[in-house]
């Protein structure tokens, strides 16, 4: 419940920042017109400011039979994520300047190494068969772009 | 009202090679995926949207109603064969298809699922083809304080019966409400949120956004849960016995009733958005059972418990396009990935595409029956090769399953921007459903966001600004006070309930 709470606090900060830092600089008011540009935004964070409020002095949980139920994940989980986030990340970095194919098999293998996939046949097909067929797939079959990066 | 030669010409481009081709290339990959745990139609249908560009309309949404279809299908194999449902929709199919495999008869239970999903989604593209064209036709006489206020509606629904809070549904909906603001203000046309960044003028781009929240963020949860690179691999064997290997015409017409009421609850809860195929899945197996006189083979390998599950949860496909089709309102995530699609494809789905787009609209239709058709074709035939994909180690499907969102999201900017927006999504997304922020609610508010926001302005425009001018619209008060009541019983009264039972339950167990 306590990561629960610091999450509906960070909306409710969030959106108090995006009222008060962001929304000044990035929409106007105008003076005609039925809804001035800035309207939408500025009612839209109060009521997430006024939800955030609600959800975090009653944190309710509802029928929660057929909707999407929180899929907390354990620390290890999160850790595993966040580093093929940002691998991933590192990866599209790193397109326009080695291109996406490298950066595709890079990251395809990667991703199975991380999994914990260790036959090398497997390693293999995922990891250079797959981004290799897709890449042939687009450019060659579709005749669409994808970076070269100089290299190919 | 669309006149005959119109819906006979849409109903003939959905037997165009093309149309033809791109269903049947939509079931095989939907049936493919859905037998892969974890992947399913939806996160499938984000990653393709994008390749769909290029696309004329009616192929395009053919292939994507296709891959709907066929995840249907694909679902129910794992959920026979390993007691892991595909997609969550076939959670129910398990109950008595994995019994039915451990008993030796794999085949015949996966071929009773393919049976009763394309009877159950038959019977539900008929009731849609047969009541759209009216309901559309009294959705046009709706005003806009009506629609706006049809929409404030929909979104009570989705976010109340889509997440496990109706507070953080609601939340959900009003982030992505938020977000969809980015861009031109559609009153005035003035760059609004985009900080002299005008690749943003026109809006978040609504591919990666979907790519990113559904597909990706699934993604890095499967690839963080996946520490063994290998999935489970499939543990019973088929018995060879004819009888054991096939579903006999008196099998199926025995079960005629069960799956004309699974028809019927998964036509009527698909209509409705935001309740799903889950729950018409679950009622319609609870219903069986307790119309059945030997409730107690139920869990054991009934076949009457797969007929039920699979019929209802395929209806709930076609009866999905009701709102989304005569209303233009998606109420769940495979029908919020057809409205981009749509929206993508330059068409606003709504009443007015009766009007405006009769023959597209009919050649959907005949493209979705054609689907049912290709299902049954295709399942009857690939039903034992998906069965063997289902042992592929996930490593390798999530590391090619990357890469195409990273194709998807490039190709749908033209650039690295939608590689960008995505990874931005996905991360988001990943932390909205580790905190049971529902994002589905999310991406249909992103994708209704200008729409809604444009009704809100008409309704200004139409009441002058005076709320007591609200009166003179009966139906729009019906929907708001309605809206008012789904809040508070989603909201409060079914929590208090909840609270209540939890703390009857605990002093039981004292």
């Amino acid at each position: 419940m306590t990561a629960d709470r610091i999450c509906t606090l960070a909306i409710l900060l969030g959106a108090v920042a995006f009222l008060t830092a962001v929304l000044p600089n990035g929409a106007e008011h105008l003076d005609y017109g039925t809804l001035s540009p800035e309207v939408m935004p500025k009612a839209l964070a109060y009521v997430i400011i006024l939800l955030a409020a609600f959800q975090l002095v009653f944190p309710l949980v509802s029928h929660g039979e057929t909707g999407a139920q929180p899929q907390r994940p354990s620390p290890s989980e999160a850790l595993r994520a966040t580093a093929f986030f940002l691998l991933t990340l590192l990866g599209a970095g790193l397109i326009q300047t080695v291109g996406f194919l490298i950066v595709s098999v890079a990251i395809a293998t990667l991703g199975c190494l991380l999994m914990g996939e260790r036959r090398p046949l497997w390693v293999g097909l995922g990891g250079v068969g797959l981004p290799v067929a897709i890449w042939f797939v687009v450019v060659f079959l579709l005749d669409r772009n994808l970076p070269s990066g100089g290299i190919l | 009202m669309i006149d005959l030669p119109t819906v006979l010409a849409g109903l003939g481009d959905a037997f165009s090679p093309a149309t033809l081709a791109f269903v049947l290339l939509g079931v095989i990959v939907g049936q493919f995926v859905g037998a892969l745990p974890g992947i399913g139609p939806v996160i499938t249908m984000a990653v393709v949207i994008p390749f769909t560009f290029v696309m004329d309309p009616l192929p395009a949404i053919g292939f994507l109603i296709g891959i709907t279809k066929g995840g249907t299908i694909g679902g129910a194999i794992p959920a026979i064969l390993i007691n892991v449902p595909g997609t969550p929709d076939a959670a129910a199919t398990a109950l008595d298809g994995y019994p039915m495999a451990q008993a030796g008869k794999p085949v015949k239970a996966m071929k009773m699922a393919l049976y009763s999903s394309v009877t159950g989604d038959t019977f539900s593209d008929i009731v849609l083809i047969t009541v759209s064209a009216p309901l559309a036709a009294l959705a046009l006489m709706m005003g806009p304080v009506e629609v706006f206020a049809l929409m404030i509606f929909s979104f009570a629904v989705i976010s109340g019966m889509l997440g496990p809070s109706v507070t953080k549904g609601l939340i959900a909906l009003t982030l992505g409400l938020l977000l969809a603001t980015v861009g031109m203000d559609p009153e005035n046309s003035t760059p609004r949120l985009i900080f002299n960044n005008y690749a943003f003028f026109e809006g978040l781009p609504i591919a990666p956004v979907a790519i990113g929240t559904l597909a990706v963020a699934e993604i890095f949860r499967r690839v963080s849960q996946t520490g063994s690179g290998a999935m489970a691999s499939l543990m019973s064997t088929a018995s060879t016995a004819g009888n054991d290997s096939r579903v006999s015409w008196k099998e199926y017409w025995a079960c005629r009733f069960v799956m004309l009421r699974g028809g019927l609850i998964g036509t009527g809860i698909g209509a409705v958005p935001g309740v799903g195929s889950t729950a018409a899945a679950f009622m319609s197996y609870a219903s069986t059972k307790q119309a059945s006189g030997d409730p107690d083979s139920f869990g054991r390998g009934n076949i009457k418990g797969i007929a039920a599950t699979e019929s209802a949860n395929s209806a709930v496909t076609g009866a999905d396009m009701i709102p989304l089709l005569t209303l233009g309102i998606p109420g769940s995530a495979s029908a919020a990935m057809l409205i981009g699609a749509f929206i993508i494809q330059g068409i606003q789905p709504g009443p007015l595409l009766f009007n405006e787009q009769g023959r597209l609209i009919y050649g959907l239709f005949g493209a979705m029956l054609i689907a049912n058709a290709a299902n049954l074709l295709v399942g009857n035939v690939g039903l034992r090769l998906w069965a063997r994909i289902i042992s592929a180690p996930q490593a390798v499907i999530l590391g090619g399953a990357i890469v195409l969102c990273l194709v998807g999201a490039y190709l749908s900017s033209g650039g690295m921007l939608g590689i960008w927006v995505m990874l931005t999504f996905a991360a988001l997304g990943y932390v909205m459903t580790s905190f049971g922020y529902p994002v589905v609610v999310f991406v249909i508010a992103f994708f209704l966001g200008p729409r809604f926001e444009l009704s809100l302005i008409q309704t200004l425009i139409v009441t002058r600004g005076d709320i007591t001018r609200l009166l003179q619209h009966p139906v729009a008060i019906a929907f708001l006070v309605l809206s008012i009541v789904i809040i508070y019983m989603l909201g409060i009264r079914a929590p208090r309930k909840a609270r209540a039972a939890l703390s009857r339950a605990t002093e039981t167990t004292r």
